[in-house]
């Protein structure tokens, strides 16, 4: 669109973001905060994934002005995550300082989950209030692709793991596998409409 | 499914970005509907039937 604003402040912050996330992470796990690779890893994937999708991706394959109810669900989104990246740091950090027991000991534990619960909420409220039906369809069949991605890699996973050849699959990074896999099917998926 | 969408856009000359604007949608949508990609749903086609001012089946052509 002509009347658009210039992009490279966004972008340019979007870099120092990343670079500062980053530098977080590594820094978080070099100090073992964060207990092994996994977390680390299962951090940098959620912050990642989110940052780009919520401010690039969506923009970008729209190509135009997003509509109030994507608005929204970026704002939600941003918010929500947000609050799972303190959550988890949190979570984790008390569960590695120990001491904790009974009742406590799950909320702590399931704490960062909350927020994950949330945004599957979220993701189903854009649904409801999108009102243009292409973008419904396009948005809800990248779900069954980011779906039948988590199945496939589960399922090989599983078994793979049943035999022991590989270690157990890490659950919780179903959910950024998802995402993921929903977020690089869209532009995929929008290319068989034009 | 065939339509006269691009035709009556341009008699009209809006742009894919006009249309949308009309109809509450996205450009992209606007795009998937001209190029017989995408089939709107019965109440979208209703309201591209009303902007245009006729009938369905003059903007639609069933291809079966």
């Amino acid at each position: 669109m002509e009347n658009e604003k210039p992009t490279w402040p966004r972008t340019a912050l979007f870099m120092v973001g990343v670079v500062v996330l980053t530098g977080l992470i590594v820094a978080l796990g070099l100090s073992h905060v964060l207990s092994g690779a996994a977390m680390v890893i299962a951090v940098f994937v959620w912050s990642m994934v989110f940052v780009a999708y919520v401010y690039f991706g969506s923009a970008r394959i729209k190509q135009c002005r997003p509509g109030p109810a994507m608005q929204r669900y970026r704002r939600r989104l941003s918010i929500t995550m947000i609050i799972y990246t303190v959550t988890l740091l949190g979570s984790v950090m008390l569960l590695k300082h120990g001491g904790l027991t009974g009742p406590l000991l799950w909320l702590v534990a399931v704490a960062p989950a909350i927020p994950i619960l949330g945004v599957l909420g979220i993701i189903g409220l854009y649904l409801k209030e999108e009102p243009d039906e292409f973008e419904r369809a396009v948005s809800v069949e990248a779900m069954l692709w980011g779906l039948a991605t988590v199945l496939a890699v589960s399922t090989v996973w599983g078994f793979l793991s049943n035999a022991e050849v590989v270690p157990a699959p890490p659950a919780f990074l179903v959910f950024p596998l998802f995402c993921a896999a929903w977020g690089a099917s869209q532009p995929l998926i929008r290319r068989r409409y034009q | 499914m065939k339509n006269r969408l691009k035709v009556l856009r341009a008699e009209r000359d809006w742009s894919q970005a006009d249309l949308a604007e009309r109809l509450e949608v996205s450009r992209q949508t606007i795009n998937a509907l001209e190029t017989g990609k995408y089939d709107p749903s019965l109440p979208l086609a209703f309201k591209i039937a009303r902007l245009f001012e006729q009938p369905i089946e003059a903007i639609f052509q069933d291809e079966a």
